[in-house]
């Protein structure tokens, strides 16, 4: 089976369950396939934990949530060492984080404390409680889920941390005739409990390896620096792309590349995923809220005006 | 309204408009031919027209015309009617008749009533194109471009003028474009002829039209910045035509009552002289400055005597000693009822019997025979160069001006128009010396110190109350002979010192020598205009102000003193345009860049005709080769393609050559499109895969590196595809 099979195995099954969000599920296997993770902010009830329990189901792995509240512990996360007085000793009892994929619902509900904890251990890949490391086992993949910041009671994810997360999607409400196939499918029985895994952990593992391995050509890694650049330049964006950003674009487009069935990246997905992967990792300035421009019409004339390489190719 | 109505009367427009046109066509022709009764024509033009619009069935409408047609022919030549027996007998026997000079090739036997035939059926196939065009083609924008052109030729070339027509033209012209552009914009969307729709088209066409009329109009439009090409052309040409309706040449002419303007070089042979030192060749003088040009004032004949081969001179001008007396033969090369005067002239002789007039007025010394004017071709003169003492010239002062009789009145001519500064100026220039001489010596050499330059082209025609001599010491301070010679003497006489005009020939080149002696050939570029002046108690002297040219009157240098450097013979100066190719010649080696540029410069103004017309010739043929790209560029490049390797390198190459078409096609490329996105929008255009096929094996090779597994050869064909797709 090629990558491309595989990964269109995952997407279907997911599909199976959430109806007409095809680009959604692609996108978060393209997370995936790529070693990121997912923002997803959205209204509750739009089927984000569905989407990933899907995913989790799809490809044989272990299923976590946490729901973050504002009294939600960073230990309450990470794990905790506890003293058992029958073996005289500090027993580790590991937190839901220590699993293959987490859904992190409502992130920025619980105080910046602990939101610094999981995206440490997202970063890292690792978590220290009392001085021993442990690694979190492969594939890791986080899927965070914030309410719109306008809603009250909620503690806004720092920027820095937002950078941490590969995409930033949106659900949506689905069509109202999606709606209505949905209703139907769950009239009698819930669909996510007859999906099945189509790839393995090892097969997983192993996609992520090769997604590695597309070729990004030097005119492609120039255009993404470039598109880079222009967020650092424009004159509605306070803060431009980091180049952990880059790098998030050009991981992302390997996925993608292979996705479509390519063993290299071409400008159409560098475009096509540049506004999710730089979406939440430029900040405008006020005069953009004042003229009614959303970050996404910002990256869209950036993309718009940069001249995309097509020829003049220095040998490599 | 009725869409039908709507359409109907769109229609009606456009040939209405088209028949506007084509009265343009028909216009000069009949101006030109001689032919009369445009009125005819036009109802015929009219009707054909008419004809089309309402879409009748050729089989009513050509008896309809021909009928016509018989009619005004019966109508013209015979004023009979056409039904009557005599104009059918006439025009058959007129087809038949001509029909038989056309088989047995005789051009020239055709009658002007079958000439007269044929131009209707010319008319005839005329309107049919035109309806083509409209009906089928619906784009008359050729028509429109070949209107311009035909009346703007005629304009320039011929005494048609166009002034009128070519506003008419462009004015229907862009309303017929934009109408017909409506219309099928219409067809190709199926809109409906709303009346909303054809308020705004009208309004908005007539709108840019008069707007842009008034602007035109309004504008302050320059004159023509090169000179009339038809001299230009036939003087290329060497058939040296007619000269009316073009500008002046140089050469020697009769009127001067307007100076200025630029002349065409001609260089035509006058005459040949056979003579041992050169001389400048005078013709006559003229004495009233209008502020305009010259005239005459009055001419008195003073009858020299009857017919006899050899006549003595007596001239105003003083001639030399006995011994200096030199001999001249003259060989007339264009005929000219007067004689060629040296300075100094005693006697003219021919073997041909012939009266010899001396004008005393203007100094002409004109040939008769049997009483009207006649040319001698070949005649000698005799001559004695004046030679001044220039004591004497030292000594004319203005207190003897005073003496001077009334006869020098006209010579002291001025218009009273002339304004005061060139008083003032002259003034200026002669305050600080004392003898008349120096006066004039100082103003003859004003001209070369104080900024002038000579040029035949650049020289204004004084427009308005504009003085001639005010706008060139003033305003232009650039011209010829007559601006420099027409200037010293208004300058002189403002000084109270006798002045006139003098035309003739600069001793022009020479091209033969034989033994001491010179052939001097002159020619009508050597045609020219210098200054004399009379100092009392000396005589006529003459000065050559002009830049550039020098012709110095003989001194005696009778004085004891001679450190003034005014009477230092004059060097030649080097670049006088006379004595210019042989002293080019010389330093051929050292010429400097400048100089190279000034050539390259003069040879701009020389040909600025030949020039301006090739480059406008280049931009109808690029026109022409834009407007057909679709054909052409395939024809060529489809063959190119088939020749190149199947290699990445070939493949690349074409594959930009083909973005670079479809450009050239008006698809373009935003440059944040990326390859593939476009490659669908190019396919959705024309149809098929093809571009998304080159595309991705663009893409492949390009950023997937991948450029073995490429099929160059299918590549080739989808690429011929394409190309055949949008050049069809």
């Amino acid at each position: 089976m090629t990558g491309q099979t595989q990964i269109q195995a995952i997407i279907t099954n997911i599909e199976k369950v959430m109806i007409g969000k095809k680009d959604v599920a692609e996108l978060a296997v393209i997370a995936l396939l790529a070693d990121g993770h997912v923002l997803l902010e959205d209204v509750p009830g739009v089927g984000k934990t569905m989407m990933v329990r899907a995913l989790a189901k799809s490809i044989g792995a272990e299923f976590k949530r946490i729901q973050f509240t504002p009294d939600l512990l960073p230990s309450d996360v990470v794990g905790i060492s506890i003293y058992n007085p029958k073996e005289m000793e500090f027993e580790f009892r590991p937190g839901p984080i220590l699993g293959n994929i987490i859904l992190a619902d409502e992130i920025n509900r619980t105080s910046p404390k602990t939101q610094s904890a999981l995206l440490e251990a997202m970063e890292e890949a690792t978590v220290t409680i009392d001085g021993i490391t442990m690694q979190i086992p492969k594939p890791f993949f986080v899927m965070a889920t914030q309410n719109p910041i306008e809603h009250e009671g909620t503690y806004p994810l720092p920027e820095a941390q937002l950078d941490r997360f590969l995409l930033k999607l949106k659900m949506g409400y689905p069509h109202p005739s999606e709606e209505i196939e949905v209703l139907n499918r769950l009239e009698k029985s819930s669909p996510i409990d007859e999906l099945y895994p189509v790839i393995s952990l090892e097969e997983l593992i192993n996609l992520q390896r090769r997604v590695k391995e597309i070729k990004v050509d030097q005119t492609m890694k120039g255009y993404i620096v470039e598109l880079a650049n222009k967020t650092r330049e424009d004159t509605y964006i306070y803060l431009g792309v980091s180049p952990r950003g880059s790098i998030a674009l050009m991981r992302a487009s390997q996925a993608y590349a292979m996705l479509q069935g390519r063993d290299y990246v071409t400008p159409d997905d560098i475009q096509y995923l540049a506004p999710f992967v730089f979406g939440h990792r430029v900040i405008l300035r006020p005069e953009a809220r004042y003229d009614g421009v959303s970050t996404e019409e910002v990256l869209l004339r950036i993309i718009k005006r940069a001249p995309v390489p097509i020829k003049g190719k220095v040998n490599q | 309204m009725n869409e039908k109505v709507v359409k109907g009367l769109l229609t009606g427009t456009i040939y209405f408009s088209v028949f506007l046109l084509l009265i343009e066509w028909l216009k000069p022709v009949i101006e030109l031919t001689d032919t009369e009764h445009l009125k005819l024509f036009s109802y015929f033009l009219g009707i054909s027209l008419l004809f089309y619009f309402v879409q009748l069935n050729w089989k009513i409408t050509t008896p309809l015309k021909l009928i016509y047609i018989g009619g005004v022919i019966a109508f013209l030549y015979t004023e009979e009617s056409l039904f009557s027996r005599e104009s059918v007998f006439f025009l058959t026997d007129t087809i038949q008749f001509n029909m038989q000079a056309l088989l047995s090739q005789q051009w020239t036997g055709v009658t002007d009533d079958f000439r007269t035939l044929l131009f209707f059926v010319l008319l005839w196939m005329t309107t049919y194109l035109l309806n083509y065009w409209i009906r089928v083609r619906k784009n008359i924008w050729l028509f429109f471009i070949m209107t311009v052109l035909f009346v703007t030729i005629l304009d320039t070339f011929s005494p048609y003028n166009g002034e009128k027509s070519i506003v008419t033209v462009l004015m229907v012209g862009f309303f017929v474009s934009g109408v017909l552009y409506a219309k099928k914009v219409m067809g190709e969307n199926n809109k409906k002829a709303s009346v909303s729709f054809l308020a705004i088209l009208f309004a908005s066409l007539f709108g840019v039209i008069v707007l842009s009329a008034v602007i035109a109009y309004t504008l302050p439009k320059a004159g023509p910045s090169w000179p009339d090409p038809v001299p230009f052309l036939t003087s290329v040409n060497n058939s040296a035509t007619s000269e009316d309706g073009g500008s002046k040449r140089v050469g020697y002419g009769e009127n001067d009552e307007q100076l200025g303007g630029a002349f065409i070089g001609d260089d035509s042979p006058v005459f040949r002289a056979t003579l041992q030192t050169k001389q400048y060749w005078k013709i006559e003088t003229k004495d009233t400055y209008t502020s305009k040009g010259w005239i005459q004032s009055d001419t008195e004949d003073e009858l020299v005597s009857s017919d006899k081969t050899s006549h003595s001179i007596v001239s105003d001008i003083l001639s030399g000693t006995e011994e200096e007396k030199v001999n001249s033969s003259i060989s007339m090369m264009q005929e000219f009822p007067f004689v060629m005067q040296p300075y100094g002239i005693t006697n003219v002789a021919s073997v041909v019997p012939f009266t010899a007039t001396m004008t005393v007025a203007n100094q002409k010394l004109s040939t008769f025979n049997g009483g009207s004017p006649f040319s001698i071709l070949d005649y000698d003169v005799e001559y004695s160069e004046p030679s001044y003492s220039l004591r004497a010239l030292r000594e004319t002062t203005t207190e003897n001006l005073g003496q001077l009789s009334s006869d020098f009145d006209r010579y002291l001519q001025l218009p009273e128009s002339l304004p005061d500064r060139v008083t003032e100026l002259a003034t200026k220039i002669t305050e600080d010396q004392d003898s008349l001489y120096e006066k004039a010596k100082k103003i003859e050499r004003y001209f070369r110190q104080s900024g002038f330059s000579y040029s035949q082209q650049l020289a204004a025609i004084p427009e308005g109350d504009t003085d001639y001599v005010d706008q060139f010491l003033f305003d232009t301070k650039v011209g010829y002979c007559d601006n420099f010679s027409t200037s010293m003497v208004v300058m002189l006489r403002s000084q109270g010192i006798p002045a006139r005009w003098v035309k003739g020939f600069t001793a022009g080149e020479v091209v033969q020598t034989e033994s001491n002696r010179d052939t001097y050939e002159v020619t009508n570029n050597n045609a020219h205009s210098w200054v004399e002046a009379y100092f009392p108690g000396v005589g006529w002297m003459n000065f050559e102000p002009t830049i550039g040219f020098s012709n110095g009157p003989n001194l005696e240098y009778d004085l004891e003193t001679q450190s003034d450097a005014i009477e230092a013979p004059k060097p030649v100066e080097p670049d006088t345009p006379e004595n210019k190719n042989p002293v080019k010649e010389n330093t051929e080696v050292s010429r400097s860049f400048t100089e190279v540029m000034q050539d390259f410069g003069k040879w701009i103004s020389n040909n600025k005709a030949a020039i301006i017309w090739s480059l406008v010739g280049l931009f109808m043929l690029s026109l022409i080769l834009y407007q057909f790209r679709r054909r052409w560029i395939s024809k060529v490049l489809i063959p190119l393609n088939r020749m190149r390797k199947n290699d990445w390198e070939s493949y690349e190459k074409m594959y930009h050559q083909l973005l670079w078409l479809l450009k050239l096609y008006g698809l373009d490329r935003e440059q944040g499109q990326t390859l593939s996105s476009y490659a669908k929008t190019i396919d959705a255009y024309f149809g098929g895969n093809d571009m998304r096929k080159l595309t991705d094996a663009y893409e492949k090779g390009f950023y997937g590196d991948d450029k073995d597994s490429i099929n160059y050869a299918s590549l080739k064909e989808k690429s011929e595809n394409l190309i055949n797709r949008f050049s069809s």
